[in-house]
């Protein structure tokens, strides 16, 4: 089932485009990660979804209706956490909680549930970064909404608290419920999500399911004195996935059924030596900076 | 409606700033209240105390409250400023608030915000009325008592200028800082139509709003005949060189409901088309 769809989505902000034509289309029970470094246009693309900002061009449908009908199901934390810092970490819950239109009484439960229930009665302005970003936790999940919208959700955390917090996404993704998740962290985003878009200066590099971008084996990274003509002969074979020259050196993604020091066999049949080899395991975190790389 | 006017108090009652502005702002009320009414000239001729007897006491206690509108104003503007700068506009509205229901929201919070004060003055008019007037009659109390009610007015009107200026600065000093200058600058647009001979200062928002609650006529305390001809004739001939022009009542109702009007449209077209 669509949850949402996003169709060729542009904003501008004077001279800077956040983002180009931005599209996609996340289903139910995907934990969507959104990955790119700083300023790419996650941020803005989550507060366009979430009305907070009007786009340019282009539009967005909740489950095919108009964002209003669909807000109570939406649990979201955008940037930085906001509240009243002069009220209580209970009555700015009280006021989520009637704008949400949700009972009272679960104000304790995502208290608890963030770690938070101990400092109930105090001041949001005596509390640490990391113990504000929890609350802003504990108010995403107020009214147990069917989608969440997290933007940085580990911001100020210590490890343990990010631990926590990526063992709440998995157990809310359990659930049956929807995330999308912005983030700059990769490994984050390689250990919580199902699904992942790549940003890049707010246009979409890649997206699809994590599984499948990351899937050939293995990366080598060559290069030679005869770095043209290796790359001619090594596109040409057909024997590897992709291809590529990045910062004048070439890199290889092997196929399934292929090997290492095949792409070293290769060279010496065809007279090149090579000056240097390097194998990578395949990880978001390459595939990621292969893609800021070549982009 | 109750259920945004039950959030927004939620965000108020809290905010010791709120409590401690008023506070203040009532203390400066009731003190001034309490030393002006016991003020008792004796001149021959003149009787300062119809002031504060009926019917004259609600036109003199809505000019007095009108004064502290700017307090009602400072209220909009740190509430509003708050929200941008806490970012809870924009939290409120994720968490589901559509901009329709952010701009009622603020809009109760004013018509609130005006009803107590009108109440305020309300009562401290019956009271200083009562004690003042020798004729207690219920017609005699309730003639001239529709000015409180257009106090009421005039405080959403400049409530509605507030709202309207902190919408589009999104900060508190800024928007004290547009608010005053916008009214100083109202003043000097009107003395240089004033001497080029130009009517139209008095259709101007600042003056049209303050106009609604004018201080009552210093003729009313005149009680020597011959002084009160003289100052009529002195009026009248003013008038009539074009020195000043009076704005009839039912106009200067008029415009300021529309200049309200117009001040929250704009406000409500802010909210729902500007990122927040």
């Amino acid at each position: 089932m669509e949850v949402l769809r996003i169709e060729d989505v542009s904003k501008r902000y004077g001279n800077t485009q956040a983002v180009n034509r931005f599209s996609l289309k996340i289903n139910k029970g995907n934990i969507y990660g959104i990955l790119g470094p700083n300023g790419s246009g996650k941020t803005t693309i989550l507060a366009v979804i979430l009305g907070i900002i009007k786009q340019d061009s282009g539009f967005f449908q909740w489950y095919n209706t108009k964002k209003n009908s669909t807000t109570k199901k939406l649990g979201a934390l955008l940037e930085t956490p906001n509240f009243y810092s002069y009220l209580s970490l209970e009555k700015n819950l009280k006021i989520v909680a009637d704008i949400k239109k949700v009972d009272t009484y679960s104000i304790d439960e995502v208290l608890e549930k963030t770690g938070l229930l101990e400092r109930k009665y105090s001041k949001y302005y005596t509390l640490s970064l990391g113990m504000k970003q929890r609350l802003a936790l504990a108010s995403v999940l107020l009214g147990d909404p069917e989608i969440l919208i997290l933007d940085e959700p580990t911001n100020g955390l210590d490890p343990e608290g990010i631990a926590d917090v990526r063992e709440m996404i998995l157990n809310q993704a359990k659930s049956g419920k929807t995330i999308i998740l912005a983030s700059h962290i990769l490994t984050e985003v390689q250990k919580t999500c199902t699904h992942v878009a790549i940003l890049r200066k707010g246009r979409i590099l890649q997206s699809g399911e994590i599984n499948s971008l990351i899937k050939s084996k293995n990366t080598i990274v060559v290069s030679s004195d005869e770095n043209e003509k290796l790359f001619d002969l090594l596109t040409r074979s057909g024997l590897y996935e992709k291809v590529e020259i990045i910062n004048n050196e070439i890199s290889i993604d092997l196929k399934e059924n292929s090997e290492a020091k095949d792409v070293n066999e290769f060279a010496f049949k065809h007279n090149i030596i090579l000056t240097k080899f390097e194998a990578y395991k395949k990880s978001l975190e390459t595939e990621f900076l292969r893609m800021m790389k070549s982009s | 409606m109750i259920r945004l006017l039950k959030i927004e108090l939620s965000k108020i009652l809290p905010y010791s700033t709120f409590w401690v502005l008023s506070g203040i702002t009532f203390g400066i009320y009731f003190f001034f209240l309490l030393i002006g009414s016991q003020i008792n000239f004796n001149f021959d001729g003149i009787d300062i105390n119809v002031y504060f007897r009926f019917p004259t006491v609600w036109q003199t206690i809505a000019y007095y409250s009108s004064w502290f509108n700017l307090l009602l104003v400072l209220l909009v503007i740190i509430l509003i400023g708050n929200e941008f700068n806490f970012k809870t506009f924009r939290q409120n509205s994720i968490d589901g608030l559509s901009r329709q229901e952010l701009f009622i929201s603020k809009l109760l919070l004013i018509t609130l915000f005006a009803f107590v004060a009108f109440i305020i003055s309300f009562f401290s008019a019956l009271i200083i009325g009562i004690t003042y007037s020798n004729n207690v009659g219920s017609d005699y109390i309730l003639h001239e008592i529709y000015f409180v009610f257009v106090f009421f007015i005039q405080s959403i009107g400049f409530m509605s200028i507030a709202f309207l200026i902190s919408l589009l600065l999104k900060n508190i000093a800024a928007s004290v800082v547009v608010f005053i200058g916008a009214y100083i600058f109202e003043l000097i647009i009107r003395a240089f139509f004033a001497i080029m001979s130009i009517s139209w200062g008095q259709y101007l928002p600042f003056k049209v709003l303050s106009n609604l609650c004018d201080a009552p006529s210093l003729n009313k305390m005149l009680t020597n005949p011959m002084l009160k001809e003289s100052i009529a004739n002195a009026t009248s001939t003013a008038q009539a060189s074009g020195q000043f022009t009076d704005v009839n009542f039912g106009v200067n109702m008029v415009l300021s409901l529309s200049y309200i009007a117009v001040f929250l449209y704009f406000s409500y077209l802010i909210l729902k088309k500007k990122d927040l």
